[in-house]
């Protein structure tokens, strides 16, 4: 399986896809932040961008992506503020899930399992060593994402502080393991499906916050059933990656349980697809 | 140990409510060159994908170096295969498409990878992109990718598409190169018998799922060589004739017909000997069957 992992690694690294993510996310991200001074600072921008928000008592909601990054009142910025609220922006899942898409069907839509699939003794050898791919994407996704956001700060002239090591710690790692099971949820959902435009359609439509339409619906259906404090969101991976940190609340212990059980069940899922369908 | 290489009992797969390989029983001798032929749909594809670990069967069974069931797993690496159009990597150069695989079978020898070019005719390609390449190319990278980590059994589904005269000719006195020097069994398919027939030394016919015939290549070569077909009353009879004329190439095909395979040219003086010696011939004419007749004949609906 070691040798499966290598070929994942180089070919993930050969792919175009990898590189132009890498470059969009990095530019894109030092622009933003270094303009983020321009944004702040003008009023009908954030008149405008508090109507779009909407809040709980207007009639008005906004489902969709936001990123919004506060400055402490000596102009500095939190690092922890900085990072977390991309996160949970959903901005990094975005990258993640299409990287993931294109990553994961690459050698089906290739035809290239067609040349190695066949001999593999263990077909769920397969599954991890793409899980292994997606993982190291991740990482290597956040450290750009992180190296970035800290260059737009420098070229913005502002200090970054850190507030709590302890507590940045535990959030970007969090956020880190929530997109890499995101990761590997959108993998699963590529070995189930096996066709990339709808794969990549349910991606982003989960990391742009569309399907909190469906969790609203379903959270009614059960509410109707009598369990009167549903909220499916919090049960999923997307809904953990939008909250983890935003506020004080305790969430690690429970954050951890949906990570483990949406890896097994996507390692479980994926390796069951890969088995009992055929290649090609 | 069996000399067979790969054997299916019968073997089926089915796509809904069509069969797309019906109940197939399949012998494959170690060190040979199988062809596989058939029409477009014959099912020859769906066998190749089965028998190279992509497909599971519906139902039947195959066994590979004398392994079957769940202890395929242990031999499936021996096998490799290119089935279809070549499974590339467009945006990667024919070199790092082998290196991929050459990763995924713990090869990290470059010098090996450039052996493997160089077989295909591939050497020269440089860091041109595998999406810019013809057909041709593609073909070649295919048959490179499959020869990676020396497979004792090389499954090659219609290796010649899209190659051109020459190339047709280099893949042919590759495979069979490689087929003598490094004893690897290779299970090729074609709807061209042609083409096969030069390089394959057994020989499967595949029709609507079913495998019509198997032979040898002289079998092959007896059915469609030039001969004698004289249809007489008492073929007994005219067998001690044609002894007596010193003719020894010769059968009995059935209650009234003799075929014979040698002194093609003197087919008026048999007729005469025969007529002579009192034997009633009714008809006598040299022909032979073509490859292509005789796959026709064989897959007719």
């Amino acid at each position: 399986m070691l040798n499966m992992i290598r070929m994942e690694l180089y070919r993930m690294v050969r792919m175009k896809s990898f590189w132009v993510i890498m470059i969009i996310v990095g530019f894109m991200n030092v622009i933003t932040v270094a303009m983020n001074d321009a944004i702040m600072d003008n009023e009908e921008i954030q008149q405008a961008i508090a109507a779009a928000e909407g809040s709980k008592d207007s009639p008005a909601a906004n489902i969709g992506m936001n990123v919004s990054v506060k400055r402490n009142s000596d102009g500095s910025y939190d690092f922890l503020e900085l990072i977390g609220a991309a996160a949970r922006g959903m901005l990094c899942a975005l990258f993640v899930g299409i990287f993931t898409v294109l990553y994961a069907t690459a050698d089906f839509s290739t035809g290239y399992i067609k040349n190695y699939g066949g001999g593999v003794k263990h077909r769920y050898h397969m599954v991890f060593s793409k899980a292994t791919g997606v993982l190291a994407y991740t990482l290597f996704f956040f450290a750009v994402f992180i190296g970035s956001s800290c260059l737009g700060a420098v070229i913005a002239g502002r200090r970054l502080v850190f507030a709590s090591a302890a507590k940045t710690i535990e959030i970007i790692g969090m956020q880190l393991l929530l997109h890499m099971t995101f990761g590997l949820v959108i993998m699963a959902l590529c070995l189930v499906v096996r066709n990339n435009l709808i794969s990549m359609i349910i991606s982003v439509c989960i990391s742009a916050n569309v399907f909190l339409v469906l969790y609203s619906l379903i959270d009614k259906g059960l509410k109707k059933l009598g369990w009167k404090k549903a909220a499916i969101e919090n049960y999923t991976v997307s809904g953990r990656i939008l909250k983890y940190g935003a506020d004080d609340a305790k969430m690690l212990g429970s954050t951890l349980v949906v990570i483990a059980a949406f890896t097994v069940a996507s390692f479980l899922i994926g390796s069951v697809c890969m088995s009992k369908k055929d290649l090609a | 140990m069996s000399d067979y290489i790969l054997q299916t009992h019968d073997l089926r797969k089915v796509y809904g409510t069509q069969a797309a390989v019906d109940g197939i029983d399949l012998k494959v001798e170690r060190g040979s060159i199988y062809g596989l032929i058939g029409k477009n749909g014959a099912g020859k594809t769906t066998t190749l994908k089965m028998i190279g670990g992509l497909s599971a069967p519906t139902s039947g069974s195959f066994t590979l170096f004398g392994k079957s069931g769940a202890e395929l797993a242990d031999v499936r690496g021996r096998v490799s295969c290119l089935i279809e159009d070549p499974g590339l990597y467009g945006n990667m150069t024919a070199f790092e498409n082998l290196k991929a695989k050459c990763l995924c079978y713990g090869i990290k020898d470059d010098d090996y990878i450039k052996r493997l070019l160089n077989l295909v005719g591939l050497a020269e390609v440089g860091r041109k992109k595998a999406k810019h390449f013809s057909l041709g190319m593609r073909q070649r990278l295919g048959i490179a990718l499959a020869m990676v980590g020396e497979p004792d059994l090389l499954v090659l589904d219609e290796p010649i598409n899209g190659l051109d005269p020459e190339g047709i000719v280099e893949i042919r006195d590759m495979l069979t190169q490689v087929s003598k020097e490094k004893g690897i069994t290779i299970l090729i398919s074609s709807h061209i018998l042609e083409e096969l027939s030069k390089v394959a030394t057994h020989y499967g016919i595949m029709s609507k799922g079913r495998l019509v015939e198997q032979l040898t290549a002289e079998e092959l070569a007896e059915k469609c060589s030039l001969r004698i077909e004289a249809v007489v009353d008492r073929p007994e009879f005219a067998s001690t004739v044609l002894d007596g004329l010193g003719i020894t190439e010769y059968k009995v095909t059935d209650r009234e017909t003799i075929q014979i395979t040698e002194r093609l040219e003197d087919v008026a003086y048999i007729n005469r000997e025969l007529n002579a010696a009192g034997v009633l011939v009714s008809r006598i004419s040299v022909n032979n069957e073509s490859l292509e007749s005789f796959f026709l004949s064989r897959t007719a609906d």
